[in-house]
């Protein structure tokens, strides 16, 4: 009798186990005809989260840490979108040869050969496709910068890029999910 | 540690990737990368654990954040797919079947994103989450929608009856926030035209109940804004200037409002006639300051002195002797240069080759302007194609639509901006290499005003953006280029072409 209470305890457990549902991935954000996927927010951020998992000891401020990250992710693939959308509008494009040349002069500056480089980005949290995707939107958003007439001055181009942004999102429809 | 310092340490390999990218190598920051960890560190320490189930609370608390899939997931063989609603029905049985996400394959998430899009290209859902439940042998995945809510009540304030009818929202109908703001955008620009330049609608949305919601859309067009005066600056041809502005509606006059794109026109007419009056390197550009509900409008004028002809050469592969080309030429040394009687005599030579039977060859006025003296030479040089090696195949289609562009220099001087002058030298190619055409050869810069689609979109994009003494590599497909049908002989039909430009100055027309 205990042996069949314990059998039928397990088959309990286990059914409530195969009946359970969890959530994989879900939208975070809209941004006009775009949606980002949570799972897309999580991978970008791996970086930081990373960084901030080995330098934050504190439980409870490293969660806040992550919520954070993961709210600024969102936020940046917002405006990636709508860069992107631009860019589209404007015939421009960044070419992989400039991504090319652009890693590998972090590369030469940091004293990296290219593999060194990319085995940096993924001890950070990097992959390879993700750290290009990255520097691709940098040089897209520059380049949409300069149109503005913003180049060399830091603070000019920080200016520029600041009100090209807000333009874009007061242009189309902006649903930030994960904001509080 | 902040996670600003996070962020900042993490992006620092692309700002500094940027930089060093655009030709700015020596002022970009560099990288600061921490230093390298050995494997064993890597794996998550009980801290971390413990710290990673902290944020996951947190995070569900502080917003709605779940657990995305972890590494297991991925690769495991779905045994169904499903698409339900809230209630748990099952819905858009047919779309499941066009979903990238199949029973029987292993699952890979970004075809579960993809089948996110799908579900949410259709328009009908508000929400859409991939579940996974799981079974013996696998997994089952479950895309679970949220109907879009329906709209209960719509209150539109201040805005008129054809501007309620044009929002994307009625009452009964489905709340798609996306494309209401999309029509909202549109009312807005259509204010802004009728010169209501501060012209907002603003939208808000209430849940009332269980899918159902309230919509209050409110326009605030501001003040009507017109044009207090239209004043000039600088020019002795105030009057003869002035009377080239246009009004149509009442529009570009004072009292009536600001039309750009009219008044853009009329500003390439009034440098237009600038050239006819020998002021050949004039500028002129047009501002305005707001007060109020007020606009003034000013244009700024450089004329620069009268400029009068003196030497008058054509030269290149003449077709006929040198004298009858200068039959054609009724200007003489001396007379002050109208820009106008000068493209009619170049428009003369052209039709001498034409009847020539040289209907291909280019006549390009080349001008050398002095300064000190306010002279112009104009040397008319004739190039005929059939005299270069022809293009013989097609370029590939690299670019795929698209313009690329790629700094080879950043200059720092004026930067090229819509309806300037610009002159800039360049060297044409085909995606081969061969070169079809080149200013530097010629030693004469090209000189056009940007947004005057007086030369390939292509062309007048690459140089939009650029600075004075910036080098650029454009790559122009052919839709941004000569099409389908090219500009034979030189230019093959469907031809990628290659610039290498050098802006050397911009500046108003």
């Amino acid at each position: 009798m205990r042996k069949r209470a314990v059998l039928l305890v397990l088959s309990l457990v286990l059914g409530a186990a195969s009946a359970h549902a969890r959530t994989l991935d879900r939208i975070a954000a809209v941004a006009g005809d775009h949606v980002i996927l949570l799972g897309e927010v999580q991978a970008r951020a791996r970086p930081y989260i990373t960084l901030a998992a080995r330098q934050e000891k504190d439980p409870l401020a490293l969660a806040r840490l992550t919520t954070k990250a993961l709210r600024e992710t969102c936020e940046r693939l917002i405006d990636e979108a709508l860069i992107d959308d631009e860019a589209n509008r404007r015939h421009l494009t960044v070419g992989e040869d400039e991504v090319d040349k652009a890693i590998a002069t972090v590369a030469t500056q940091n004293n990296f050969t290219l593999d060194q480089l990319y085995a940096e980005a993924r001890n950070q949290g990097y992959d390879p496709a993700t750290y290009r995707t990255e520097i691709e939107h940098v040089l897209l958003e520059y380049k949409l910068v300069q149109l503005r007439g913003a180049t060399g001055d830091q603070a000019k181009v920080d200016a520029a890029r600041k009100e090209m942004l807000a333009e874009l999102r007061a242009r189309v429809y902006v649903e930030d999910r994960l904001a509080p | 540690m902040s996670h600003a310092s996070v962020r900042a340490l993490a992006s620092s390999l692309a700002l500094a990737a940027l930089a060093t990218a655009l030709g700015c190598g020596a002022a970009a920051p560099k990288a600061t990368i921490p230093p390298l960890r050995t494997s064993h560190e890597n794996v998550p320490t009980p801290r971390e654990r413990q710290a990673a189930a902290c944020s996951a609370a947190l995070a569900a608390e502080q917003g709605g954040l779940v657990a995305a899939a972890d590494e297991a997931d991925e690769h495991r063989i779905v045994r169904a797919v499903e698409i339900r609603d809230g209630a748990g029905h099952l819905v858009e049985e047919a779309l499941v079947h066009e979903l990238p996400v199949k029973a029987g394959e292993a699952y890979d998430a970004a075809r579960g994103r993809e089948a996110v899009r799908r579900i949410w290209a259709t328009g009908r859902y508000a929400d859409v989450a991939i579940d996974s439940r799981t079974e013996a042998d696998g997994v089952a995945i479950l895309f679970r929608v949220t109907p879009r809510s329906t709209i209960e009540r719509l209150f539109v304030v201040d805005a008129s009856d054809e501007d309620a009818r044009s929002l994307h929202a009625r009452e009964g109908g489905a709340y798609e926030p996306a494309a209401l703001y999309s029509s909202a955008r549109a009312i807005e620009g259509s204010y802004r035209d009728r010169g209501y330049l501060d012209a907002k609608l603003q939208i808000g949305s209430a849940r009332i109940g269980e899918g159902r919601v309230d919509v209050c859309v409110a326009a605030h067009l501001g003040p009507l804004v017109v044009i207090s005066s239209i004043d000039f600056a600088g020019t002795t041809h105030e009057a003869e200037l002035r009377g080239l502005i246009t009004s149509e509606d009442g529009k570009n006059a004072p009292g009536g409002i600001l039309d750009r794109d009219l008044l853009d026109r009329d500003a390439l007419l009034m440098s237009a006639r600038l050239y006819d009056l020998g002021y050949v390197a004039h500028k002129l550009a047009y501002r305005t300051e707001r007060r109020g509900a007020e606009l003034r409008v000013i244009f700024d004028v450089e004329e620069n002195g009268v400029y009068r002809l003196g030497k008058i050469d054509v030269q290149g592969d003449l077709g006929a002797p040198k004298a009858a080309y200068q039959k054609l030429l009724t200007s003489r040394r001396g007379d002050v240069f109208n820009r106008t009687a000068f493209a009619a005599e170049i428009e003369a030579i052209r039709a001498l080759e034409r009847d020539a039977g040289r209907k291909d060859v280019d006549v390009d006025p080349v001008t050398n302007l002095d300064a000190a003296t306010h002279v112009i030479d104009i040397t008319i040089e004739l190039h005929d194609p059939h005299k270069r090696a022809p293009a013989t195949a097609a370029s590939p289609p690299a670019a795929a639509g698209k313009l690329q562009i790629a700094d080879l220099a950043l200059g720092h001087g004026q930067q090229a901006r819509p309806g300037n002058k610009v002159s800039v030298h360049y060297k044409g190619m085909l995606a081969d290499g061969t070169v079809f055409d080149s200013s530097i050869a010629r030693g004469t810069p090209f000189v056009f005003v940007l947004g005057g689609k007086s030369v390939i979109p292509g062309f007048e994009q690459g140089v939009l953006g650029m600075r004075v003494g910036g080098k650029r590599r454009v790559t122009i497909p052919p839709e941004l280029g000569y099409g389908d049908r090219g500009a034979p002989p030189t230019i093959p039909p469907k031809a990628t072409l290659v610039f290498e430009l050098e802006l050397l100055s911009a500046g108003p027309p």
